[in-house]
């Protein structure tokens, strides 16, 4: 700046952007850098878990051909459409979500077995109905009502320990069960088809087409999943749910798609593109004869037990049925729990020293160390309540502890942007305060309130210190069968291979649980930024 | 719904209907919940620390609080003591060592991660194009996404060898240089924030108005919106090295378990293998040691000094954030 009188013109004559321009060099720099550590040290733990040292460069050339030119291409072409990337990143995203989610379904049938799961859910959903029914055609009053339920549900669970057995005791202990695949498709399938058949309604304000969806949906699904099971080596059971998870999504959001004016098709194109080129690849390498490599990170990882001695044969499978429990425990726990604080901060709250007192406390948790909440389920949960040391459920309990601040805050965010004048016509139609929070303020933030919950899922999945603390064991126990008892964690079961002598872990085992885990984190992170890319764009 | 059944809904719903207060009741409990986090947190890292010092000789008989007879160790011997050996055949808890080994974390994280951190910021909030943002921030929350255990992995697998042939390091296997580098990179997007946040509400006002007395773009970014943010930029260095301090699955894999007294600001004690406050505790619990011992319960007298200490800068953080700030 020129503040010298007597220099003043020579100054103003010398102002130079070379200042200016060197700093903008050196921030972009800095932002980049650790991206750029990041991304070499991802590269290059994919190249190990997919062992690509010893491939022919023309294996590469053969696929960045068939895959990465026209993938590319068609990107670039898309950006010129209406929204024609975003369509393809989310249709594409649809179906690899699907796929995982289907896989996720199939691993929770490993650990439930289908036939306990009938056994719950049969009984529950009979209480469900019949407090509806209480509701709907007879006069007695709210609490009474609940109360019922309550004392339905317990007895339908748990019968009277000694006197009457549960009903889903009995059921478990019917001599003829229906098979897992009836199981799977009447407990699974049908209310999927009927939310497919409510949403396909919704949308075209009519009941017909609904109906007919929902129809489609459960025939096709299921004739498509037996069709599966009799072709490839999975059960049935399993297989229904591929095309269940695996297609639908992807379908609705196709049809979605087709019937926006605004939205380009085209982009519906870039997973055909991207599948078609890995055929054409597989095709063409397989022609000419080119090895491909053998990846640590195939089928037989992800589906074996864990080996220390074997690198070649070792898998990651118990630990990953251990993530998804806990992960099954978090979200049960950490997911109501958090809006309903939310909601309560933001909707209810007085704005007094006990409300200041627990928003304080609430972002104070969320600094708390993660090693810290081990210690908690430790303490609390182990030594005081007596539960099993290990077990997915306190394992679990710590890990939505842990979350739950993230949850909460993140759902605050979302409710609060809410616009009020949404909040002033319900209550202004006479809605009372639930009515409002359940009409208006909830399905406004739903979106919001699942990407800050996904996000915070990812930091759950992730955790290994509070598991460490609370004794989660190895995975060489076996495949833990049911939320009480001891399992093992993906990013624990890292932790434990880092240190076996054999240097094939380091190279090999370890990168690909890696990349497996990412994978996973990836894909997670993907739906959430994508659910807040359309939030935005609709608000 | 007919026309009925609408109408009583509309006549039986009050704030004071049971639905209403069994919905508030439920929304009420769900916020408590946090409360009794913390009331958990407090109770049980303070229970297994008062077992683990000497309320017994204070109090001068054999049963103190809790009824617990065991050994104890004293709050001073446990706070200026320097040999952390738990399972020694004489074992001593002095926790000196294992925050020697925390500070060094926290130093070699910072001296990483705060100046791109805030470079990071300034871009953003004051140069990037719309464009360039929408890819760098999610790029950016991806990096305190990855896991700490497989930065961990990538700071013993990668990073040492890398460091080893680069720069001739002599490094062991574990070294904390390495767990500073990892460390550091996972802390930059949580300086990145908070800053990005505190610059992006300078208004813009003072910016055009530095403009308009012929400063230059250099001028009004280190004249004017650094100086009216200093206080968000604080307030996310304390907040970064709080998470660096708590930081536990990659210094416990790339730092080591050897307590050690070093001096954080030689460089060259960040060749050697150390242990943080995190990485004992997580030796300690993993450990074949016996759940009634004083080593168990040294456990929880690193975990109440860890606590106290990731508190006190967090509160420290939210003070600095709301008093020095400019309102505008």
């Amino acid at each position: 700046m020129a503040t010298d009188t007597d220099s003043e013109a020579s100054v103003f004559g010398r102002v130079s952007r070379k200042k200016v321009i060197a700093l903008r060099v050196v921030l972009l720099a800095s932002s980049l850098v650790g991206i750029a550590a990041l991304g070499a040290l991802l590269a290059y733990v994919t190249y190990q878990a997919f062992d690509l040292q010893e491939v022919a460069p023309a294996w590469f050339l053969v696929y960045f051909l068939a895959l990465v030119v026209p993938t590319a291409a068609l990107s670039l072409w898309l950006r010129g459409r209406p929204d024609g990337l975003q369509v393809g990143a989310e249709s594409a995203i649809a179906l690899w979500g699907g796929t995982m989610a289907a896989a996720g379904a199939g691993i929770f049938f490993v650990a439930v077995q289908p036939v306990t799961w009938f056994a719950t859910l049969v009984p529950v959903a009979l209480v469900a109905g019949v407090t509806v029914a209480l509701g709907r055609y007879t006069p007695i009053s709210e609490t009474v009502r609940l109360v019922v339920a309550a004392v339905l549900l317990g007895l339908a669970l748990f019968g009277l320990p000694g006197v009457v057995p549960s009903a889903s005791g009995l059921l478990g202990s019917l001599s003829t069960l229906p098979s897992d695949f009836v199981i799977v498709v009447a407990t699974v399938v049908l209310p999927a088809a009927a939310a497919v058949g409510a949403y396909v309604a919704l949308v075209r304000e009519e009941r017909r087409p609904g109906l007919v969806a929902g129809a489609l949906t459960l025939v096709g699904v299921a004739a498509a999943g037996y069709g599966i099971g009799l072709t490839t080596g999975f059960s049935p059971g399993d297989a229904v749910l591929i095309p269940l998870f695996g297609l639908v999504p992807a379908a609705i959001h196709a049809w979605r798609t087709v019937q926006s004016e605004a939205r380009s098709a085209a982009g519906l194109s870039l997973p055909v593109t991207i599948g078609a080129g890995s055929l054409v690849g597989a095709a063409a390498v397989d022609a000419l004869g080119l090895t491909g490599p053998t990846p640590w990170l195939n089928w037989q990882f992800l589906t074996n037990l864990p080996n220390k001695s074997f690198p070649e044969s070792a898998g990651v499978f118990p630990a990953i049925v251990g993530s998804l429990l806990l992960m099954i425990v978090v979200v049960v726990l950490a997911f109501p729990v958090g809006v309903g604080a939310a909601v309560y901060l933001e909707e209810y709250a007085p704005d007094n020293r006990f409300t200041r007192f627990v928003q304080v406390n609430i972002s104070n948790l969320a600094g708390v160390p993660s090693v810290v909440y081990g210690l908690l389920g430790l303490a609390i949960f182990i030594n005081t309540f007596g539960m099993e040391s290990g077990s997915v459920a306190v394992g679990g309990m710590a890990l939505g502890l842990l979350i739950l601040p993230i949850v909460i805050i993140s759902a605050q965010e979302a409710i609060r942007s809410v616009p009020a004048s949404a909040r002033e016509a319900s209550y202004g139609m006479g809605a009372t305060r639930w009515q409002t929070v359940r009409n208006v303020v909830l399905p406004q933030a739903m979106p919001g309130i699942l990407t800050g919950t996904i996000l915070a899922l990812g930091r759950a999945i992730g955790e290994t210190a509070p598991l460490l603390m609370i004794a989660a064991p190895d995975a060489y126990l076996g495949i833990p069968d049911g939320f009480l008892a001891p399992a093992a964690a993906l990013p624990l079961q890292i932790y434990n291979l880092a240190f076996l002598p054999q240097s094939a872990f380091r190279t090999g085992v370890v990168p690909a649980g890696v990349v497996t885990m990412l994978a996973i984190l990836l894909t997670m992170n993907g739906i959430a930024i994508i659910l807040r890319n359309r939030y935005q764009n609709d608000s | 719904m007919s026309n009925e059944s609408s109408r009583l809904e509309l006549t039986r719903q009050t704030e004071q209907s049971p639905r209403e207060r069994l919905a508030r009741a439920f929304f009420f409990a769900c916020a408590t919940v946090s409360v009794l986090t913390t009331l958990g947190i407090v109770v049980a890292l303070g229970s297994g620390a008062m077992r683990f010092f000497t309320f017994t000789a204070d109090f001068g008989n054999a049963v103190g609080l809790f009824d617990y007879a065991g050994e104890t160790v004293g709050v001073v011997d446990f706070l200026t003591g320097t040999e952390f050996s738990p399972t020694a055949a004489d074992p001593s808890f002095g926790v000196l060592p294992l925050v020697a080994g925390t500070l060094m974390i926290t130093v070699g994280s910072a001296v990483i991660a705060l100046p791109l951190g805030v470079g990071t910021a300034i871009y953003l909030s004051e140069f990037a194009s719309e464009q360039r943002r929408r890819y760098l921030k999610p790029a950016l929350e991806v990096l305190a996404g990855i896991p700490t255990v497989v930065y961990g992995f990538f700071a013993i697998a990668y990073i040492t060898p890398t460091l080893e042939a680069t720069l001739g390091l002599e490094l062991g296997l574990f070294n904390a240089a390495s767990a500073c580098i990892v460390v550091g990179i996972m802390i930059i997007p949580m300086v990145a924030s908070v800053s990005e946040d505190a610059m992006s509400a300078v208004p813009d006002d003072l910016r055009q108005a530095g403009y308009g007395m012929g400063a230059t773009k250099f001028d009004v970014v280190t004249g004017i919106v650094i100086p009216a943010s200093i206080s968000g930029i604080a307030s996310s260095f304390i907040l970064a090295l709080s998470r660096a301090i708590g930081e536990t699955m990659a210094v416990t894999l790339a730092a080591g378990q050897t307590p050690k007294m070093l001096n954080p600001l030689n460089p060259a004690s960040y060749t050697e293998s150390i242990e943080t406050m995190t990485a004992a505790m997580i030796h300690l619990a993993t450990g074949d040691i016996s759940a009634l011992g004083r080593a168990y319960h040294s456990l929880f007298g690193i975990g109440i000094t860890l606590f106290v200490i990731t508190l006190v800068m967090n509160l420290i953080s939210d003070y600095v954030a709301s008093r020095y700030r400019e309102v505008y």
